[in-house]
């Protein structure tokens, strides 16, 4: 027995009842037609670009809020720094006058 | 840009898509009527599948193209619709449907038996071997159509047929004592 032509003979291609065509171009009929369904951008344009300027708005305020952080946080430091120097050139007069006063 | 479909296009509307049902349905339908053994849910998965390539025939790049997808889908679909309804719980050798009566058989009582027996295999075993010998896929394309490697077509395709000379030998033994 030939198990291979045996499965061919027995899974042949069966015709569909007549009628089938009619039934599946009735059931499209009966929905819309591709071309006359909305797109999905046209459905949700305005949505979307609603949606869209929030996003652009809301990234850039994020943005400029951080640059504005960014600009504080190094403008402090270099005040600090500034000060530390000062601080350090204080120290180093005071420390410089005491040294002479000590050899005298 | 993706070629469009040349054989009906949709801008040509519902005449040229009716030339596409007539061509294909019965690719369509006997695959499912083979993988679910049950004309009526085989007519209304076909109707489901045609309405679902009416639905993305913008997607369709070639006839070639147009086939695969049908068969794509017809069996997913068909191993969808097993799964769901755990078909095979049902499908056991006692109370499956007798085939349609309008089927020629070479040899009819041979026929029916692996008919019954392709019915209990495995949802994607059973659509391989619907496939395979319905359709005459090779493995590599029925590896593409049911979306699984191709040596596990291979492996599907050699136990299945193992599975069915055991089963079959064995039953036709029965019959002649």
């Amino acid at each position: 027995m030939n198990i291979e032509q045996e499965l061919k003979d027995a899974l042949k291609r069966q015709q569909p009842p007549p009628g089938m065509t009619e039934r599946v171009m009735a059931a499209i009929g009966s929905r819309e037609t591709p071309a006359a369904r909305p797109s999905f951008w046209r459905t949700y344009r305005a949505g979307l670009q609603l949606a869209a300027a929030a996003v652009l708005i809301v990234a850039v305020g994020v943005g400029v809020a951080r640059q504005r952080e960014a600009d504080r946080e190094r403008q402090q430091s270099e005040l600090a720094a500034r000060q530390l120097m000062t601080a350090l050139q204080i120290a180093s007069e005071a420390l410089n006058e005491a040294r002479n006063e000590i050899k005298n | 840009m993706a070629k469009s479909l040349e054989v009906a296009p949709p801008r040509q509307g519902l005449d040229g898509f009716t030339h596409i049902v007539q061509e294909h349905q019965a690719m369509v339908f006997s695959l499912a009527c083979h993988f679910l053994q049950n004309r009526a849910a085989a007519e209304d998965l076909t109707q489901e599948v045609f309405v679902g390539l009416f639905e993305n025939l913008h997607t369709i790049q070639s006839p070639a193209h147009l086939k695969s997808w049908l068969r794509q889908v017809t069996s997913r679909r068909c191993i969808d619709i097993a799964r769901k309804a755990r078909l095979r719980r049902f499908l056991s050798l006692g109370d499956t449907p007798e085939p349609a009566q309008e089927i020629r058989l070479a040899d009819p009582l041979i026929s029916r038996r692996l008919q019954t027996l392709v019915a209990t295999l495995p949802a994607k075993q059973r659509m391989a071997v619907v496939l395979r010998y319905q359709e005459d896929l090779d493995p590599s394309e029925i590896a593409s159509a049911l979306g699984i490697p191709l040596n596990s077509v291979k492996s599907i395709l050699r136990r299945s047929i193992e599975f069915l000379r055991t089963k079959l030998t064995r039953q036709m033994s029965e019959v002649s004592q």
